[in-house]
């Protein structure tokens, strides 16, 4: 019976993984075919099906002018713009959901769990919904059609993410670790920066997930609120869409566009297991 | 439940009663960690309550055994001598 349940644990495991698997290596595969290879059927081993080509990734580095769309420019723009934003966002989510677990607010019916609500309400509305206010309001201000304005609207975005998780993680870091710190002589701050946040490394690598997540796929507010000036890796690649869709550059661009998140998650993976709590309170 | 509250070299007081909500609170309130609703609390003639937790002179053991996670033995032995700007040498020594 071990055996049976061993052998269905790791099937299952195989299975999934080959669900998860299987899209990449399919990308891969186009992504290195030609107009010929896409459209001749199926085939997915290079040189024994199909010669391989590397037109969908030229594609992606030419210039306009030579029937490509120089993705270069906008991928940093991209990077630059989800860090950033997203650095901001858990910096000042952290605090907020750090006052919202350790003290008490109370005006009239409002009290925490409102506020947290509050705060993670503002992702619950439809872009659309956001997208002219924030047009009128960056257009009136003077920063439509730059970084400086998409980072101010993706921290709207993402802080209320960094809150949500952060203020379930506090909760779960007892108080009386508090407590002690200011026994100890540390006042509020200090309490904070030199106890509290050591041991909530974990959920702040998972909030900054999250936040660098959905600002690096966000394409609705990328592509409404810029023109020329500024551009971000979506909105770009939709441009090498014509009348025929070339499968094999978007293949590219699609792996092309991942590879960021990919990395992050293999660098931050290790610091997930630290800041174990399980120790605080004997 | 046994809760120690020393004064001074020469007096401190012992509570021995069976657990309750009243001790953690008067406790607490001692360190700075509860306001009272009323009244006020002196020590050596001072208003006690005017003085921050951080700053009052007072050492607080919970009943069940607290430290900081993200520091060694000795990190979460030197941790209030050094908040409390104690001598280095000292620290090492007591560590």
């Amino acid at each position: 019976m071990p055996k049976l349940y061993t052998f269905l644990k790791y099937f299952c495991v195989i299975l999934w993984s080959c669900f998860v698997i299987a899209p990449f290596l399919w990308a891969i595969s186009t992504s290195f075919k030609d107009f010929n290879s896409v459209t001749g059927g199926a085939t997915y081993i290079p040189w024994l099906q199909f010669e391989p080509t590397l037109d969908g990734w030229s594609v992606l580095f030419k210039p306009g002018s030579q029937g490509g769309i120089n993705i270069v420019g906008p991928y940093f723009n991209s990077i630059f713009v989800t860090f950033t934003a997203s650095f901001i966002s858990i910096a000042l989510g952290t605090l907020a959901a750090y006052a919202l677990s350790r003290y008490t607010f109370k005006a009239g019916f409002v009290q925490n769990n409102d506020i947290t609500f509050f705060f993670i309400s503002q992702r619950i509305m439809p872009p659309v919904v956001l997208s002219i206010p924030f047009f009128i309001f960056l257009s009136t201000i003077g920063l439509l059609d730059s970084l400086a304005g998409l980072i101010l609207v993706y921290i709207v975005l993402l802080m209320p993410i960094a809150v949500w998780i952060m203020v379930d993680f506090f909760n779960r870091v007892p108080k009386e670790i508090d407590e002690t710190a200011l026994i100890d002589g540390c006042n509020p701050f200090q309490a904070f920066f030199k106890v509290v946040l050591p041991n909530s490394i974990p959920g702040m690598i998972v909030a900054g997930l999250f936040c660098i997540i959905f600002g690096w796929i966000d394409f609705f507010f990328a592509f409404i609120l810029t023109f020329t000036n500024v551009q971000l890796l979506p909105v770009k690649i939709v441009a090498l869409n014509s009348s025929i869709t070339p499968w094999w550059s978007l293949s590219a661009a699609a792996l092309v566009s991942v590879a960021p998140l990919i990395i992050v998650a293999f660098v931050v993976e290790r610091f997930l297991s630290k800041g174990n709590l399980s120790g605080a309170l004997k | 439940m046994i809760s120690l509250l020393i004064l001074s070299q020469e007096k401190c007081i012992l509570f021995l009663e069976e657990p309750s909500l009243e001790k953690p609170h008067l406790l607490k309130t001692i360190a700075g960690l509860l306001t009272p609703d009323s009244g006020n609390i002196q020590f050596e003639g001072k208003d006690f309550l005017a003085i921050p937790v951080w700053e009052r002179n007072v050492a607080m053991v919970y009943q069940q055994f607290i430290n900081y996670p993200h520091l060694n033995v000795k990190q979460n032995i030197e941790f209030p001598l050094k908040q409390r700007k104690m001598d280095p040498k000292f620290n090492r020594k007591r560590g």
